[in-house]
């Protein structure tokens, strides 16, 4: 037991001595908060930084937690940057007034419809959300068209993954803003809610450790929801190329977005970091290390071919992200309420 | 209460007396009462006035009301599937006179170094439709239904035997501390085995059930993993929707609700709990108590039948985590396929691990506070249940009932609790403010295990014969001097085993970790998390496999420290 | 030494003892006998300080120490259930007491070994396992462990309750004489009247939440203060009103209340003639041998009543005989 308390009692000299050690004196050091560190990546860009001059440090969080966490610190301001999320979780961050505006050397340089009209935030990575499905099934079958038209005319032969996840939610939103109306319940019209009642009710979601693409390719579940990179990726490892829905509206690009925090002290050093970080030369590297979709031509046209032909052959719906930031909490706790099973 | 009795009460517990309990009052107002009330008071006080929106919400969900329903059914189920089986591993492994009841014991003790996912995923493994049994069966079955292990009998079995864990530490210690002398009375008066096992060692055992009894309950209302990997469409249950709910910032009231409703009925189950336990604590009045000796199963079909049914059980444990580990060597597909091939294995996926100069740090923060963490909320757990233990007054009801609290919030409302109470200085913690530093992942974690270590630890307490405190007193001991010299010495095995339990399940937490560790300070939960993202990775579950199994390696060496033969021999050296 | 003031002591609002006055002498043996739920623990239990009076004071040596705590009262306590540590072997049992005042090594060993010579431990004992003795020796490590410290006082609370009747007496006999060599004011509590006539100096006598008679061994039993008193210890014949009338009308002098009971001890009513004893006339109806004497029970003017005669060859009767049967007036008890 007293050995114990000693280690007890070390531990809090251990905190203690570290704990004051991201005040700094003249430092190039930042404290990135991320979605996307994963994989390797966030050492990958840390080592890079170190050659470019800086010093950051990478904090991995998934989507959901890092918007919460960063609100919850509010008053004490601890990132000084952010990077990834999507423009959902960026409305919301700029709804509590924690951005600060600002304006990369690369901004005109990128499609800014993928950033924010305001200049809060500014578009890195792009994924497109689609619904794939087994070619060699709907080869004598009609394929699927649109979202909207799952529900009705395959129930039960699409996965999508559950609402928890930015996936599932932003294919939603991108459903429902379709049927806007100021008079309909949170924002949407009746004819909306039966359409994603549809959609929610016939879909199978795919559950936690679950092979869905078997399921794919033996033609029991023919279509699932999936995301750009996990397309390539999977096209790839099972070595099946897969067929892609093609709305008429587009589909939905998630898009990571890099911002600065107004209660940090490092704005400027912040502001050079993402100069660099943005710029076409570390985003062709990043995507050709990670296949990632770069946001940036200039950096597009140096990715591995497949990328390009994926974003090739899809594009970008229109959708109001701030009318869907406003509401999407709304939406999803009605459909989990409501309508899953 | 007039003056001149506040003055005798605090002469009575002398200064160190007062120190402790202003501390606790302190530590239960700054981090048990005012986080959560804030938080509570905040979600459904709107705009000035309480929201009753959230009834109705809750209440018009079919889904919601349904795996409410499903929630209960669960907990009740298994409190007796856990008993039943729980017991019977005891009986096996201490119980009766077994061949080779050490590896059935290292078999049935698995449980304590793996959980949640991953476990569910290696019941999967056998029993799944790709699983080594479910192969098996169709070969002989070709009819039979591959998908047959899901829904509810899919959910208790694996949870059933998931749960074992509390009867593996602690009835095991509670059989091992039987007085011989009785169960040889018993049978000297011609009781059968059976009969001294039911009238004579059950009531014995009672207290120990009871405490073993609510924790099964508790985790039953809570089940997450389980549902999630097996349940199916049919049966899903309340705590995902929780956790879910409490993600989402609009829609926290609905997690709030739902885990009050839970809370309750939780309440109601613990009242009628310790009134039962009120009536039939079982007091040794033995003086001279002899070494409890295993039984001879004398029958020889029934002592087969024994080995047979405690060897298919020890299967039962072995066999998934031995295919979590084999599995970890294999890639993603192999895991979601179940298709496990012995040429493919690779150390490929542990390579990845350590390849980065900053790998290592995670495993020695995660260590450290887990260490910490779980050694100081034991000493508090001693210091509370010491003063529960023997005063019925006001002070000790309220310091009981505010340590419980922990228990009826999911933890991501508890982390968001603390985020809003001290997201600035507080006058509370004076004038200091505790994000943003090291100690509020520290105070997250010893805050989440104080219910489990009471309740354990005060088992133990009420276990205690009152005169050994009493003759220390009369020898001039104080308070404190007793409690550190007589009564630690007593309950010391019980409180290593709450501090490795609650070691273990901290390691790799995530929940609560996400919103409270330092920027600077990552925790093993948070990499993890960020490893095995299926977004992130191909190999995302293959690294889940990976990173559980090296939680394995430490958890055992944790167990091993503690709770061995080899600790225990050191022990009393 | 020991002085109880109007105490009354209560558990909750269930009053244990009321209105107790009592004073212990420095070096007595005393002991508090009684029936189980008497109020005897109890008042043990307030002396040693586990239980605050609710009104009253408790004096030692002239200091009122009702307020002190246990710990300051350095009051020896022997439990029934002994209460030894498990966790310690039987030298650190006894040693714990004197490590509390912070001895010196030195010290606390000389005085280990001092106190373990004393009650018969062996060396090899001392570094035992306390569970892995017998009742008996777990008794004397308890004692052992109460004396070390030279308490002022020394209470025991059953201390003999759990061991066997042979080795019972022989730890009374050591008992009484340990107390003796060492001159400590002893508290005793019993429901063993034996155990109680035998050790004590003055006795206690214990009844419902209060004290029927405090005395000498030989004044409780043989001027029992009361119906209780004289019923609790020894074995007594109960005489009624039809049977007293009788035994009036052969006394001179003495005459007994015909309105209720009156009692004689069973050793007090003989077989043989005795001058000026009242005689009665009883029929033998049954008679057990015992070896050292035969307990035999007459009918006696419609009620039942038993004597003992010695097994010297001088008396014996068989079932039905008649036979005279003589009690000294002197040794009626009547309340």
């Amino acid at each position: 037991m007293k050995k114990l308390l000693v280690i007890a009692l070390a531990f809090g000299l251990f905190l203690g001595g570290c704990a004051g050690g991201n005040g700094g004196t003249e430092d190039r050091s930042l404290i990135i908060y991320t979605n996307s560190a994963s994989d390797g990546r966030g050492d990958w860009l840390t080592d890079l930084a170190e050659e470019a001059g800086f010093e950051i440090k990478v904090v991995h969080m998934g989507g959901g937690e890092l918007t919460n966490r960063l609100i919850a610190e509010k008053n004490t301001q601890i990132a000084d940057l952010v990077w990834g999320l999507n423009a959902v979780e960026y409305e919301r961050l700029k709804k509590q007034d924690l951005l600060q505006k600002y304006e990369p050397t690369w901004a005109k340089e990128v499609d800014m419809v993928l950033g924010d009209p305001e200049g809060y935030y500014y578009p890195i990575v792009v994924q497109p959300l689609m619904m794939a499905y087994n070619l060699e099934v709907f080869a004598n079958e009609e394929p699927p068209k649109d979202w909207t038209e799952l529900g009705s005319k395959f129930a039960g032969r699409y996965q999508i993954h559950p609402l928890t996840g930015g996936t599932s939610r932003s294919v939603l939103a991108s459903i429902l803003v379709r049927y806007k109306d100021p008079n309909g319940e949170l924002g949407i019209s009746q004819e909306g809610w039966d359409v994603v009642k549809e959609y929610v009710q016939n879909a199978y979601f795919i559950q936690t450790n679950e092979d869905y693409w078997s399921r794919v390719i033996d033609g029991t579940r023919p279509m699932t929801m999936i995301w750009g990179s996990g397309l390539i990726l999977n096209q790839n490892n099972l070595g099946q190329k897969f067929g892609i829905m093609q709305p008429e509206v587009g589909v939905p690009f998630v898009v990571e977005q890099l911002a600065i925090f107004k209660n940090s002290k490092k704005n400027a050093l912040a502001i050079e970091f993402i100069n660099w970080m943005g710029s076409a030369e570390i985003q062709a590297k990043f995507a050709q290390e990670f296949g990632t979709t770069p946001a940036h031509p200039d950096a597009l046209a140096e990715a591995p071919q497949d990328i390009k032909d994926l974003m090739a052959s899809v594009s970008p719906q229109d959708i109001d992200w701030k009318f869907v930031a406003e509401n999407i909490d709304s939406w999803v706790e009605k459909v989990e309420l409501e309508f899953r099973n | 209460m007039n003056d001149s009795k506040v003055f005798k009460y605090l002469r009575k517990i002398g200064v160190f007396g007062i120190v402790i309990r202003v501390f606790l009052a302190w530590f239960a107002i700054a981090f048990l009462i005012y986080p959560n009330v804030n938080l509570l008071v905040s979600l459904f006080y709107k705009n000035g006035e309480f929201s009753t929106e959230v009834f109705g919400k809750v209440l018009n969900s079919a889904r919601a009301m349904r795996s409410l329903y499903n929630s209960f059914i669960l907990a009740f189920t298994l409190i007796v599937t856990v008993n039943i089986v729980g017991i019977l591993l005891v009986l096996f492994t201490e119980y009766f006179d077994l061949k080779g009841s050490k590896i059935l014991r290292a078999g049935y003790m698995t449980t304590l170094i793996y959980g949640g996912i991953v476990l569910a995923t290696g019941y999967k493994f056998v029993y799944g439709s790709n699983g080594l049994l479910t192969r098996g069966l169709v070969t002989i079955f070709p009819d039979l239904n591959q998908n047959w292990f899901v829904g509810y009998p899919a959910v208790v079995f694996i949870m059933t035997f998931a749960l074992t864990s509390n009867h593996i530490i602690f009835l095991t210690n509670a059989v091992r501390g039987l007085d011989n002398q009785l169960i040889e009375a018993a049978q000297n008066m011609g009781e059968s085995s059976w009969n001294i096992f039911r009238k004579i060692v059950m009531p014995i055992l009672k207290p120990s059930i009871f405490a073993i009894t609510i924790l099964t309950f508790l985790t039953g209302l809570g089940a997450l993993s389980a549902p999630l990997v097996v349940g199916g469409v049919d049966f899903q249950t309340i705590n995902p929707m929780i956790v879910t709910f409490a993600n989402i910032p609009y829609s926290r009231e609905i997690a709030a609700f739902l885990a009050i409703i839970l809370g309750i009925a939780t309440m109601i189950l613990l009242a009628i709990m310790s009134r039962i336990e009120k009536g039939g604590t079982y007091i040794s009045i033995a003086k001279t108590k002899t070494r409890f000796v295993k039984q001879k199963i004398h029958s020889k079909p029934l002592n087969l039948l024994m080995h047979v049914a405690a060897y298919g059980t020890w299967l039962i444990y072995v066999v998934p985590i031995v295919l979590v580990v084999l599995f970890s060597f294999s890639d993603s597909r192999a895991i979601l396929s179940g298709n496990l091939s012995l040429d493919s294995l690779t150390i490929a996926n542990y390579q990845t691990l350590f390849v980065s100069r900053r790998a290592f740090r995670p495993y020695m923060v995660s260590v450290t506070y887990s260490i910490a963490a779980s050694v100081l909320v034991a000493l508090l757990a001693v210091f509370v249940s010491k003063i529960i233990h023997k005063n019925t007054g006001k002070f000790s009801k309220a310091l009981e009932y505010s340590m419980l609290i922990p228990w009826l919030l999911p933890s991501t409302l508890i982390a968001l609790g603390l985020l809003m109470a001290y997201d600035r200085p507080r006058a509370l913690l004076g004038n200091n403010a505790l994000l943003g530093t090291t100690y509020m992942l520290l105070m997250g974690y010893i805050i989440i295990k104080i219910p489990f270590s009471i309740r354990i630890i005060k088992s133990a307490f009420f276990s205690l014969e009152d005169s050994l405190e009493e003759s220390a007193q009369c020898m001039g001991a104080s308070a404190f001097y007793t409690l550190r010299r007589v009564i630690m010495p007593i309950i010391l095995p019980t409180v290593l085993a709450v501090i490795v339990l609650n070691f273990n399940s901290l390691l790799s937490d995530y929940d609560l970790t996400v919103f409270l560790f330092h920027p600077l300070y990552e925790p093993l939960g948070i990499v993890i998390k960020a490893a095995s993202e299926e977004t992130a990775s191909l190999n995302a579950v293959a690294m889940s496999f990976v990173y559980s199994v090296i939680l394995m390696i430490i958890s055992a060496t944790a167990l091993f420290l503690t709770q061995s033969d080899w600790a225990n021999k050191r022990r009393k050296a | 030494m020991i002085e109880f003031k109007n105490v009354e002591l209560r558990y909750n609002d269930f009053v244990a003892m009321s209105d107790l006055n009592l004073t212990v002498n420095e070096g007595e043996f005393f002991t508090f006998l009684g029936p189980s739920g008497c109020g005897k623990t109890t008042t043990l239990r307030a002396l040693v300080g586990f239980l605050k009076p609710y009104a009253g004071n408790i004096v030692v040596a002239g200091n009122d120490i009702t307020d002190l705590p246990v710990e300051k009262r350095e009051i020896g306590m022997v439990f029934q259930s002994y209460a030894l540590f498990p966790t310690m072997n039987v030298y650190e049992n006894i040693a714990f007491g004197l490590k509390v005042k912070k001895l010196s090594k030195k010290e606390i060993h000389e005085k280990v070994m001092a106190v373990a010579s004393k009650i018969d431990l062996s060396e090899e004992q001392l570094y035992k396992n306390v569970a892995s003795l017998s009742g008996g020796q777990q008794q004397r490590v308890a004692l052992a462990r109460a004396i070390v410290l030279e308490p002022k006082i020394l209470c025991l609370d059953e201390p003999l309750s759990n061991l066997d009747a042979k080795l019972r007496v022989g730890l009374r006999e050591e008992l009484k004489r340990l107390q003796r060599t060492l001159n400590i004011t002893t508290l005793y509590v019993t429901h063993d009247q034996e155990e109680a006539l035998t050790l004590s100096d003055r006795i206690a006598v214990f009844n419902n939440g209060r004290i029927e008679q405090v005395g000498t061994p030989y004044e409780i039993y043989n001027k029992s203060a009361s119906e209780f008193v004289c019923d609790f210890i020894g074995d007594i014949n109960r005489i009624t009103p039809r049977l007293i009338e009788k035994i009036n009308e052969q006394t001179t002098g003495r005459r007994f209340k015909t309105d209720r009971e009156a009692f004689v001890r069973i050793e007090r009513i003989f077989g043989e003639v005795k001058q000026n004893y009242a005689s009665i006339k009883g029929k033998v109806l049954d008679k057990e041998y015992n070896g050292l004497y035969t307990k035999y029970t007459y009918e006696v003017e419609g009620q039942k009543l038993k004597n003992i005669e010695k097994n010297d060859g001088l008396i014996s009767h068989e079932l039905n005989d008649m036979v005279d049967l003589f009690i000294n007036p002197d040794d009626i008890m009547q309340f």
